[in-house]
């Protein structure tokens, strides 16, 4: 008799060939998605870019930073009454596309204003979290899911910073970003998602860790030093044996490898820096200054560190200045002023560094913030609103233009939900999308990176080219 | 007639992993099956009423179309809200415990969302469950709809997140951000 060709399986057999198939496909499936990663940034080149996020944390009150003049001055005056800017002081920008409506910027940011005429920076108008595109008729008859707590601080610097506003995300668009482009970073010593505020939402990612640094550089061990003859090296030396060595149980070797990890990352970008060349473009002494003084340093030294994608974050509190938002005896002084002054002087000078180091056109800036604030004065400042606008400033911006649509500045008008709380009209996922496309991700795969691009009109809003 | 031992079924070749993955069954199911003796209750109200309170996700849109609180909702969270034997710290419990109770039966959503008036008007039974923790005729309520403190100026409502809100009175001064101002949490 002829024996079948499906030969005779007993259970431990079936089982056995089964676990071997498994571990098989790992690994093939593994290859696959390397193969992914590599082909989603597409072209395969070998420049280098770079982001840099802004946060401003607490919501920039973006209707003092673009103002209207002329014959829309008096209404606006009269919305803000005394949050209104007096016309004199305003700095006028003249963008390349013009809806018919003219504006000036905060007198707070000339150096602003001169990269937007030169061409180094763009306005984006009105954008804010949406989970789809949303008009008045449908955000007062509820025929849309709107963003849960609108207007809160810490559930919109999340949804800003994850672009998942609809559902619960354990992960920033920063940093799926960083988990999609770092296939260009190979053997990179050190993360390429680097904050120099702590830890954030935006950076976190699945695969890439969030590193954070300092305005003075690596976080290092206190006492840590060379020198193996002092007490200090003595202890840092033992410590460093300690977590070296095969530690028992899986918490004990997660915490040693951690710790392991840092100390060593903390050690080879001391000692990069301490390479890097002196900028000498000059940096304001201020918290955003000396954030991104640091982050042009550690632009610096990427090739050292074989990066050619990185990721940055940092930020500015204060934001949420309420009454303090004005000097009550002058409408162009008070804390607001006094924030706007310094973003303005720190990018600027952060440009210029670029410039320096010969990446300007590898380097993109761009500023978020919880939401933006109410237009209409509550009698002594503003409150939490929802669209906002933004800037974004570089050598790759196609700068000198407003991207998106400025709301019609009316409260109660066609954009308002109440007390000048615009209904964004470009979404935070658009935002993120033009800036991800430009880093290297490919249209194919922008919706790992944003779940929910697909819902909205413009993947690409053209402001970097 | 048969000869020699019946061939059990296989099953009972190896009893004790089919007994073991049958226990393992009984515990899930039990486990997931669906239980009515759970969810956030809500003061004076009718325990089958609570119970609907757990699931829906209500209040997302803070100008969602007002509608009629349900008559049968009488909350006296806020009978002591500005009553003369009271003070203004003990206002502001009140109007956080409202804050809490709201939360508690719309666990998705969180505070509500907006201005005072809006925030007024879905504690006051604009919400899917015609929720009225405040009623809506209550004397610290004003013309324009916003829940006032005991010397009639509009409480400030200030979201920090989904579950924490400061809310400041602008105390007998009747303006904000003056060193009168009390605020919870302090």
């Amino acid at each position: 008799m002829k024996k079948s060709a499906v030969p005779d399986l007993s259970r431990r057999h079936f089982i056995g060939a089964t676990c071997c198939a498994a571990v098989g496909a790992t690994g093939f499936l593994s290859s696959l998605a390397s193969l992914r990663l590599i082909g989603a940034v597409a072209p395969a080149t070998t420049d280098y870019k770079a982001l840099v996020c802004l946060f401003l944390q607490g919501g920039n009150d973006a209707n003092n930073l673009i103002v209207p003049t002329g014959n829309d001055y008096a209404a606006y005056a009269a919305a803000r009454s005394n949050l209104a800017l007096p016309q004199t002081g305003l700095l006028p920008i003249a963008p390349k596309t013009s809806d018919g409506r003219t504006f000036a910027l905060h007198p707070a940011v000339p150096e602003l204003q001169g990269l937007f005429a030169s061409g180094q920076a763009a306005l984006l108008a009105n954008a804010g979290t949406l989970v789809f595109p949303t008009t008045l008729a449908q955000y007062k008859s509820a025929s849309v899911p709107l963003p849960p707590q609108l207007f809160s601080h810490s559930d919109q610097q999340v949804q800003w910073q994850s672009s998942v506003p609809d559902k619960p995300s354990t992960t920033g668009w920063g940093g799926r970003l960083a988990d999609l482009v770092n296939a260009f970073n190979t053997n990179n010593q050190i993360s390429m998602s680097i904050s120099l505020a702590g830890t954030n939402f935006f950076q976190v990612g699945n695969l890439v860790d969030e590193y954070a640094v300092t305005t003075n550089g690596a976080v290092t061990m206190a006492g840590a030093t060379s020198n193996a003859t002092s007490l200090d090296g003595v202890r840092y030396k033992a410590q460093k044996d300690l977590f070296a060595q095969s530690q028992p149980g899986l918490f004990d070797a997660a915490f040693a490898g951690i710790s392991s990890g840092a100390i060593s990352h903390g050690e080879l970008l001391a000692s990069v820096l301490a390479g890097a060349p002196t900028l000498t473009t000059a940096f304001p002494s201020t918290s955003v200054g000396n954030q991104l003084k640091m982050v042009a340093r550690l632009i610096s030294t990427a090739s050292n560190l074989n990066l050619k994608r990185q990721i940055f974050f940092v930020q500015l509190g204060g934001w949420d200045t309420h009454a303090s938002q004005l000097d009550s005896t002058d409408p162009t002084a008070g804390t607001h002023a006094g924030l706007l002054a310094q973003i303005s002087a720190g990018i600027n000078a952060f440009y210029n560094a670029t410039v320096e180091l010969g990446v300007a056109s590898q380097v993109t800036t761009f500023t978020a913030s919880d939401f933006g604030r109410t237009y209409r004065s509550n009698g002594d400042g503003s409150d939490h609103g929802w669209g906002n606008h933004q800037i974004v400033v570089g050598g790759a911006v196609k700068g000198t233009d407003i991207y998106g649509k400025i709301p019609t500045l009316t409260v109660n008008g066609p954009d308002d939900t109440g007390q000048g709380r615009w209904i964004p009209t470009t979404s935070v996922d658009e935002y993120a999308a033009t800036l991800a496309t430009w880093f290297g991700v490919s249209g194919t795969d922008l919706q790992t990176v944003l779940p929910n691009i697909g819902r909205f009109a413009h993947p690409n809003l053209g402001f970097l080219s | 007639m048969t000869s020699g031992r019946a061939v059990p079924h296989p099953l009972l070749k190896r009893p004790l992993p089919f007994f073991t993955a049958l226990v393992a069954l009984a515990i899930l199911a039990w486990y997931f099956w669906p239980r009515s003796d759970v969810g956030p209750v809500v003061p004076n109200r009718p325990e089958s009423q609570a119970l609907s309170a757990a699931s829906p996700s209500t209040t997302s849109n803070p100008n969602s179309k007002p509608s009629p609180p349900a008559s049968a909702e009488v909350s006296h969270l806020a009978d002591t809200l500005n009553s003369p034997s009271t003070d203004i710290h003990a206002d502001l419990r009140v109007v956080g415990d409202i804050l809490t109770t709201f939360r508690t039966n719309f666990p998705h959503d969180g505070n509500p969302v907006g201005d005072n008036a809006e925030i007024t008007a879905t504690l006051t039974g604009r919400n899917q469950l015609h929720l009225a923790l405040i009623p809506p005729g209550h004397a610290a309520i004003n013309a324009q709809h916003e829940l006032c403190d005991r010397w009639g100026t509009p409480f400030f409502f200030h979201a920090e997140s989904g579950t924490r809100m400061a809310i400041r009175s602008a105390g007998p001064d009747k303006k904000m951000w003056t060193a009168d101002d009390v605020v919870l949490p302090p």
